[in-house]
């Protein structure tokens, strides 16, 4: 039987549009990705064995933790996303040590993430994101689950440079370039991936 | 219009479904009237009101949001857990 190789959201979809210095857009391939969602009451307890299975503190809240082996990001009330680097054994052993208290989806063929950075990205943020992403009040420990375009994406901030990382359903990341190549045109735009 | 969500902060209203009044309770089963009331009357006020949203494109959680109908003013947001509206 032939192996299933894993294919990206944006494969094969690089190329510059305009000048192509404006914004640079890199595919994140080859996360292992997890929805975490508590169980009825049980929010805290999740927090924390999150928390103590990665080495850092995790708040019930739209907040990003991180550290060399995995990010953690508030989605909701009671719900993280949480990515790694791929490895069959992350997201089981996540289930393991979430055993009882929430439920564990693996979403690690589901999700196509994106890093962004560039001089010109705020302009191009300021076309699709409706929320204030001014630095002060946008910071990488900030996570914010919005829309872009009408496509639902987790939004977050990788460092103060800045560089941002969208995740949306990958399913929806040739719209998601449409939107990217559009508005970023006049800036120029390069997309990479894997 | 913008809704303070209690997650996400200050939001945009396209990021919400609208359900609507929020007052309404599921009456037992078995008493028709009620039941009819329930499904088809709605208070139509001119003022504050409670209101169901739901935030959609978000945090996904049920909010009951005080809006005034007359100019659209939200003076709060709170989860729907906190309000009891529904079970």
């Amino acid at each position: 039987m032939a192996d299933l190789v894993h294919r990206g959201g944006y494969a094969g979809l690089g190329r510059r549009v305009g000048s192509g210095d404006g914004v640079l857009a890199v595919e994140r391939a080859g996360l292992a990705a997890a929805t975490v969602i508590a169980r009825r009451g049980k929010a805290g307890e999740t927090a924390a064995r999150l928390g103590s299975r990665f080495g850092f503190a995790v708040v019930d809240g739209p907040k990003r933790a991180v550290s060399a082996v995995a990010t953690v990001l508030g989605t909701g009330p009671g719900t993280w996303f949480v990515f790694g680097e791929e490895d069959p054994g992350f997201v089981a052993g996540l289930r393991a040590a979430l055993a009882g208290v929430a439920a564990v989806v693996d979403q690690s063929d589901g999700q196509a993430v994106l890093h962004l950075s560039g001089a010109r990205l705020p302009e191009l943020l300021e076309k699709g994101v409706r929320i204030d992403l001014d630095p002060a009040r946008f910071t990488p420990a900030d996570v914010a689950v919005t829309a872009i375009a009408h496509i639902g994406v987790t939004l977050w901030k990788i460092d103060a440079v800045p560089t941002f990382a969208v995740a949306l359903p990958r399913s929806y990341a040739a719209s998601f370039r449409h939107w990217l190549e559009t508005s970023a045109g006049p800036a120029g735009l390069t997309v990479m991936s894997d | 219009m913008r809704i303070p969500c209690p997650y996400c902060g200050p939001r945009d209203s396209s990021e919400f479904a609208y359900h609507g009044d929020a007052a309404p309770r599921r009456p037992a089963d078995g008493d028709a009237a009620a039941m009819a009331t329930y499904v088809y009357l709605r208070d139509n006020p001119a003022g504050p009101m409670e209101e169901l949203w739901y935030h959609a494109y978000g945090c996904r959680s049920w909010l009951v949001v005080c809006r005034d109908t007359r100019d659209h003013t939200i003076t709060g947001a709170k989860p729907v857990a906190t309000h009891g509206a529904t079970a």
